[in-house]
């Protein structure tokens, strides 16, 4: 028969891709097993390990005298340093102040930051990200020319934590480096970045490199860095604003600046921007004016009360609600009086709202 | 053509199909074996969190209900409790002819409030707004009957933040959920779309809406759908996502970014599988325009469901996906083979149309042709016996890497003889189970063919907790 298979053909064809399915599936079970096994040996080493180590990082954390040199310690086998330094880190993220500083003392008693930095350089990734912040809770002086390197790295985990690593060693040489890092770099996470930069940047820290970064930075680099204005003394942090706001050529970037305005003397500059065409930056101009404005930009309001963007609408009629001197039945009156039905509804919803928080 | 030549083709048609029905998925298991990896890594070293707090985007949880009296107290208390920074429920009545909105008005103390309400997406008219004097952060819409996706899109109409989240009011989340899922979104900007992972709840202790304890159950029925749940639902998508290529996201559960849906059209209120439609959408619309973006899956236990535990909801469910998934694809064809169609359009679409929603006119032609040429002799009993264990072997297959790929991530059945159950289960699910599905889903493709009128899936369920 002419066919593309005869039966027979098709039959030794079928068995052997039987025979291959059957293995497979076969060894796939097997790992499925090993892998149990593994995790119940695993369980069980981990708990007798931690058994041994807790009550010592226990003791390390509470009494001074624990890792003194004559204090002796249950032997760690090489195979447990890797083990040891994610018990170790996790029983340091739950402890401060002189705590860390002992279980610190502890880690190097045992040696171990000559392993994690061995780790940094030669281990897998995995290994590598746990010496990373291992090193970098031990305030690792030593590794500071690899974590600088690392800190250019093309993987974006690795070159944060070297950031973090490089901030917990010395806050005030690294935070110059990570905001440089940070405009120049595209895939940072800003979650991330300012989960890093949480709790370093105090006003007597950030104020001058921060006010020079924003300086210097195109448009893009300033969108980065304007989360963390915030931090800095208030009388520069509005001088930059004033200073990025009358520069700004992004919509982008107005609008963010726009959301942190908080001084009056802006004010001015902020109505310009009530009447702006993108509906985005109308709403946060129009909110600044809600938080900075004079009974005069009352006016002003009641016209955005009448946006095309539901949004601004929203915002112009809380703003009013913010004005000096508005008062409840003041705001009624103009509802009243109002002849755009989605201006009088949009009122109507800020009052009924006011009045619940009330 | 003489019938040696049509029968040739048709054998070769036939194994080529096999071959790369096999292959597609096999491929899908090992690409998702990367992802996770990946993602498993970058899970454990940066996993913090209480940190990610102050930076979570404002979510808008959705939830339309359709005469859910019996459920939706429970429903909306557990969502209330979920572990989140910010974030708004907002409830859409959609025209339920039992006691869902008195329900809903005596558990909550709901206050009829004048809400500007702003229409962005056309839907049925909404007939009131009620805010709940107990919780700040739940509302409710009621509004007159249009469908699931009607009431989704009232409800993105009135949502405030720029995420919102579409949930099925009988879905229980876990109370990390929408942290997992927001990480996306804060991780990568492109992200507009994040799915989660839904497992069955069935054989797991549930408290006040909140899986306590998984479990396996005793129906088999629920069993099969555990392992299949595994291998269709969890790997077989998480392959798509380092390819960009997810076309399906659950609609019980599924993070989105409201702005770009909104630009898209939000949900089609004229399909079944309004879901999956619009992610296709999404595609679709973001390649045509060039935009880059992200549509992601989170692979960690999020959201749970129970599993129907009897043939007639079973067929009715699978038979309502597969007309989902049809209209899914014949609404969105530009997609397939476009220039900027990428991986979506040229091998997501294609793929979902070969093998997902013409798949089982191709499986059952495939059993057919065999009996056939078995019956007119040109096929002995042995080749036809040989063939049907070759499909089945590759069927337990791949039910068992994903049980192996299950096994080496989130291992969320914690006893062994959980696990050898499972792989009891993989392998007797190929003798019967599968090829019953086949069934339903080719019933499936038959209604969607010969149409058939959309409206609100409805099961029978058990209360769970």
């Amino acid at each position: 028969m002419g066919f593309a298979f005869t039966s027979e053909t098709l039959v030794a064809h079928a068995y052997v891709g039987l025979a291959i399915v059957c293995l497979i599936t076969l060894a796939m079970i097997l790992w499925i097993v090993v892998l149990r096994i593994r995790l119940y040996l695993g369980q069980h080493h981990q708990a007798s390990f931690e058994g041994v180590w807790q009550p010592i990082f226990t003791e390390t954390a509470l009494h001074p005298h624990c890792h003194r040199k004559d204090v002796a310690l249950p032997s760690l086998k090489r195979r447990d340093f890797f083990l040891f330094m994610n018990c170790w880190l996790a029983f340091q993220e739950s402890l401060s102040g002189q705590a860390l500083t002992r279980m610190n003392g502890l880690a190097r008693k045992l040696k171990l930051h000559v392993y994690a930095q061995h780790l940094l350089q030669k281990g897998r990734m995995r290994q590598r990200l746990v010496a990373l912040v291992f090193l970098g809770h031990l305030r690792d002086r030593a590794s500071w020319p690899t974590l600088e390197t690392l800190l250019a790295n093309e993987n974006s985990l690795l070159s944060l934590l070297s950031a973090r690593a490089l901030i917990q060693i010395d806050q005030e040489r690294a935070l110059p480096l990570v905001l440089a890092e940070l405009v120049r770099r595209e895939d940072w996470p800003e979650a991330r970045v300012a989960v890093l930069l949480r709790g370093v940047l105090t006003a007597e820290l950030a104020t001058t490199p921060l006010f020079a970064a924003l300086q210097n930075s195109t448009d893009s680099g300033a969108i980065k860095l304007l989360p963390y204005v915030e931090h800095m003394y208030n009388e520069e942090r509005n001088r930059i604003l004033r200073i990025l706001l009358e520069r700004s050529r992004s919509d982008r970037l107005t609008s963010r600046i726009l959301k942190r305005i908080q001084c009056g003397q802006e004010l001015p500059l902020v109505r310009q921007y009530v009447g702006h065409d993108r509906w985005h930056i109308r709403m946060q101009a129009v909110a600044a004016v809600g938080r900075i404005g004079q009974r005069a930009d009352i006016p002003l309001l009641l016209q955005r009360l009448g946006d095309e963007e539901w949004w601004v609408r929203y915002r112009a009629s809380q703003a009013l609600l913010k004005m000096p001197g508005m008062t409840r039945q003041e705001l009624e009156v103009i509802r009243d009086n109002m002849e755009d039905s989605f201006a009088r509804t949009m009122l109507e919803q800020t009052l009924s709202e006011e009045g619940d928080q009330a | 053509m003489s019938q040696q030549q049509i029968i040739l083709l048709a054998e070769w048609f036939f194994f080529a199909y096999f071959f790369f029905l096999n292959s597609g998925y096999l491929l899908l298991n090992f690409l998702a074996s990367f992802s996770l990896g990946d993602y498993l890594e970058s899970r454990d070293i940066t996993s913090l969190p209480q940190v990610y707090t102050e930076l979570e985007l404002p979510i808008s949880i959705l939830v339309p209900a359709f005469n859910e009296a019996l459920t939706i107290e429970d429903a909306v208390r557990s969502l209330l409790q979920l572990r989140y920074s910010e974030f708004e429920v907002i409830v859409i009545n959609d025209g339920s002819s039992d006691e869902t909105l008195e329900v809903l008005k005596q558990a909550f103390r709901l206050k009829e409030i004048p809400e500007a309400y702003r229409v962005r997406l056309a839907t049925r008219p909404v007939r009131a707004i009620y805010r709940s004097l107990q919780h700040p952060n739940l509302r409710v819409l009621d509004k007159e009957n249009g469908g699931k996706a009607d009431s989704l899109n009232a409800g993105i109409n009135d949502a405030r933040y720029p995420l919102f989240c579409g949930v099925d009011a009988d879905s229980m989340l876990h109370p990390e959920s929408l942290r997992l899922l927001v990480r996306s979104f804060l991780e990568d900007p492109r992200t507009v779309a994040c799915g989660g992972t839904v497992r069955l709840a069935n054989g797991c202790e549930v408290k006040g809406g909140v899986v306590q304890r998984t479990g396996l159950p005793g129906n088999l029925l629920a069993l099969f759908q555990i392992v299949e749940y595994l291998r269709a639902f969890l790997f077989g998508r998480l392959g798509w996502v380092p390819l960009n290529a997810l076309l399906i996201i659950s609609g019980a559960f599924g993070l989105f970014h409201k702005e770009t849906v909104v630009r898209a059209g939000g949900y089609r209120p004229d399909v079944v599988g309004e879901d999956m439609e619009l992610v296709v959408r999404l595609h679709r619309t973001l390649r045509r325009e060039g935009r880059p973006y992200r549509i992601t899956f989170v692979p960690d236990p999020v959201c749970w469901t129970e599993a129907p535990i009897d043939l007639a909801t079973l067929k009715n469910q699978r038979v309502r996906w597969q007309r989902g998934l049809g209209e899914s694809l014949s609404l969105n064809w530009p997609l397939m083979f476009s220039r900027r169609g990428g991986m979506p359009g040229w091998f997501a679409f294609p793929f979902m149309m070969f093998f997902e929603w013409w798949g089982p006119v191709f499986e059952i032609g495939g059993y057919v042709f065999m009996l056939w040429a078995y019956a007119i002799g040109i096929l002995s009993f042995e080749a036809m016996v040989a063939f049907l264990l070759v499909a089945i072997g590759m069927g337990v297959l791949l039910s068992t890497s994903s049980l192996l790929l299950e096994e080496r991530s989130f291992q969320i059945y914690p006893k062994s003889k959980q696990t050898v159950l499972l792989l009891g289960v993989a392998i007797l699910e190929n003798f019967g189970y599968r090829q019953l599905m086949v069934l339903f889903r080719l019933y499936g493709l038959l209604q969607s063919l010969f149409g058939a009128k959309s409206r609100w899936g409805r099961m029978r369920r058990r209360t769970l907790g």
